[in-house]
């Protein structure tokens, strides 16, 4: 009985996929819901392919998963991946179906999948991968995920024990992860810009997990991402197997050392957290066999999705439209430290990162602001942030008590009004926006580009 | 004037640090010590004005109750004595009597309130929350594994008009003993409630409290609270 429902879900699946298409709708959720409804036990019984890679973690899983299986393709493999994020197991599902054929006999080499951590318990028993990255660990969205170790717990009960893991050694929330398991650990050795004590408002593992002690640091990148130990009882961080030794962004490189040997690979986006995700998928293609000259002509054809980040021009003025996902105090705090720090020169800001959904019909928990370091956009060369959507004021308020001056603060509920009060002689602008609010963004973005323009003097599309 | 601000590197789960923080915006003059989970708190052998804990994860709820045990009569003598104890999240939990894990297993608490607290891991209650206390709305949000029940009639804190009180179905929310006060509404709580900040400057003795950015915070306020009396989703 089992089996025939199987095959009326597989193939239900199969049928609603096409539907969607033919109307022209993503489906990469509906088929999977359809399988699971008619057959709970769907991920257990579908036949994996013979490789199942999967990537997990709070940050960075969905580019991660997108290198990965880009690797694969290019290297001649036939690859089934949950792409654009839809990373629970309604989603896996779905990449399921695509990766069997009518009588649910795999027809690729590789299954390579994101998955979401706190939906790893539905998942990762039943799909067995055999291999697991997780990126790291670190506070998110309140209402779905609490706190860290809560994750930490769910991935350390559910990932099978004979997965392999990639861990990231510069991570101690990620890297304690089911001691018994075969891994291996990547990091970053010491950098330049690396300090010793946080100089961010979260640190989600400062405490010895031993002996209570503060924990010191060789090296601290942000957060709890460094190299740490305790002074008292001698608690530290795992070695890295995979370590990157150098970060050449004069000629867009990094050199990774493993077991003596080092290889260089094109920098795929300068961003350190984006380093980290290209070392953890290096450090999965060299753990499955993939020859290191295949994964550097392949990262240098690869580039961050253009959802969290793009270029243009507005009149004279250049503008950065880049997602600061909201309710991520930590993803946030990396986008404000990248516009607040990363380079010299006078910027505005433009932050609308409210949770476009609970605007609607509900009021969104804006706790999170106070963890996120808003503090970065307390600069000289930041001379105006300008606040926009219903949660504006709560904003405000953040930006003061980060010790902003209230002049250099335009707040206006109405994205496309505040576009026409704010100031636009700017060279620079930063457009800031959660995922949810992507498209409204990209509204604005438009206005932007016609009202500078006229501001400017200058044809729309033009540069001055 | 002494403010304690009790192992923040693991009470600070939800935004929580944001509230002494802001405190000490609206208090400049006031010494506050930060106690780190390694250490003693001082409230043990000095005299403090207040005690401030926030949001904590389950392991270090138990890790806290550990550290304390043995102490219940100091903290019960501070809270005769009027001292202001704050506990945002699930941090007041710790002064009930136990706290039952979701296998059944109950956690000696500290037993300075007679109530308890019950695990509901991995089901997670999120709500906003509109209430009162006295004259003033309190609002906010809870988020939690937990609830807290048998609070008794006179430790009960904020009455509730929506969203999740100590439990679901509850009508008061957290408890108050004297000068403690403690809530499962998380994060900026204070930033959240002017009127409640201005209460908590007075009874350390601040006369005519005046808030930081007090224009500001009045307006967040005023536009949330019409919100949350709106017909809006809270659950």
């Amino acid at each position: 009985m089992g089996k025939i429902r199987y095959f009326i879900a597989l193939w239900a699946s199969k049928c609603a996929y096409v539907l969607l298409r033919l109307l022209k709708r993503n489906a990469t959720m509906f088929p999977g819901r359809v399988a699971l409804i008619i057959c709970p036990d769907y991920l257990n019984r579908t036949r994996k392919s013979p490789n199942v890679l999967c990537v997990t973690g709070t940050n960075g899983k969905t580019t991660t998963t997108n290198m990965v299986a880009d690797i694969l393709s290019n290297s001649g493999m036939r690859v089934v991946s949950n792409r654009y994020g839809s990373n629970i197991n309604t989603g896996v599902a779905t990449a399921l179906t695509h990766s069997v054929n009518v009588f649910g006999k795999p027809k690729i080499d590789a299954l390579v999948l994101e998955v979401d951590e706190r939906f790893s318990r539905l998942i990762l028993p039943f799909i067995k991968p055999d291999y697991l990255i997780c990126t790291n660990l670190f506070r998110d969205s309140i209402k779905r995920n609490a706190h860290p170790e809560y994750i930490f717990s769910i991935l350390d009960t559910y990932v099978p024990k004979s997965t392999k893991l990639i861990l990231n050694a510069d991570c101690l929330q990620s890297s304690q992860l089911l001691k018994d398991n075969e891994r291996v650990y990547f990091g970053i050795d010491k950098l330049d810009t690396d300090v010793t004590e946080c100089i961010n408002l979260i640190n989600d593992f400062s405490v010895c997990p031993v002996c209570n002690e503060k924990l010191s640091y060789n090296y601290l990148r942000y957060h709890h991402i460094g190299n740490a130990y305790c002074p008292k009882c001698g608690f530290k961080s795992f070695e890295a197997d995979y370590r990157l030794t150098k970060i050449d962004y004069e000629n867009n490189c990094i050199t990774v050392l493993n077991k003596g040997i080092e290889a260089t690979y094109p920098m795929v986006n300068r961003a350190l957290y984006n380093i980290y995700n290209e070392l953890a998928a290096i450090t999965l293609m060299s753990e499955f066999g993939v020859d290191a000259d295949k994964v550097k002509e392949y990262m240098a054809k690869i580039s961050v999705t253009q959802t969290r980040y793009n270029e243009t021009r507005a009149g004279r003025t250049e503008v950065i439209r880049t997602m600061a996902k909201g309710q991520n105090s930590v993803s946030c705090s990396r986008t404000l430290d990248f516009v607040g720090n990363s380079e010299k020169g006078a910027r505005t800001v433009f932050i609308m990162i409210d949770d476009l959904f609970e605007r609607k019909d509900s009021s969104e928990f804006i706790g999170w602001i106070y963890d996120a370091d808003f503090e970065f956009l307390n600069t000289e060369d930041v001379k105006q942030i300008v606040l926009a959507g219903p949660r504006c004021f709560d904003y405000k308020l953040r930006l003061l008590i980060a010790g902003v001056p209230e002049d250099r603060i335009l707040c206006q509920e109405d994205e496309f009004k505040a576009v026409d009060m704010m100031d636009k002689d700017i060279d620079k602008l930063y457009l800031l926006h959660d995922t949810s609010t992507y498209d409204l963004a990209r509204q604005v973005e438009e206005k932007i580009k016609t009202v500078f323009a006229a501001a400017h003097g200058v044809k729309e599309g033009e540069d001055k | 004037m002494k403010i304690e601000v009790l192992y923040p590197e693991i009470c600070c789960l939800f935004g929580d640090k944001a509230n002494m923080r802001y405190f000490q915006l609206c208090l400049p003059d006031a010494e506050f010590i930060t106690t780190p989970v390694s250490e003693q708190p001082r409230f043990l052998t000095e005299d403090v004005d207040m005690v401030y804990f926030g949001s904590c994860s389950e392991s270090n709820q138990e890790k806290i109750i550990s550290r304390l045990k043995g102490y219940e009569n100091r903290i019960k003598e501070l809270i005769d004595k009027g001292v202001v104890f704050l506990m945002t999240g699930n941090s007041f939990e710790i002064m009930g009597n136990y706290i039952e894990k979701t296998d059944g297993e109950k956690i000696e608490a500290l037993g300075i309130m007679d109530f308890y607290a019950k695990r509901t891991i991995p089901k997670r209650y999120n709500s906003l929350f509109l209430g009162k206390f006295g004259d003033m709305d309190i609002v906010g949000y809870t988020s939690r594994f937990s609830h807290t029940y048998d609070v008794k009639d006179g430790d009960k804190f904020i009455t509730v008009k929506k969203g999740f009180g100590s439990f679901a179905e509850s009508k008061n929310e957290g408890v108050r003993r004297n000068n403690l006060f403690g809530t499962y509404l998380l994060g900026p709580f204070l930033i959240q409630n002017p009127d409640f900040t201005a209460y908590l400057l007075s009874l350390l003795g601040v006369e005519k409290p005046q808030l930081a950015f007090e224009e500001d915070i009045r307006k967040a306020y005023s536009i949330r609270l019409e919100e949350f009396n709106r017909d809006i989703v809270f659950e």
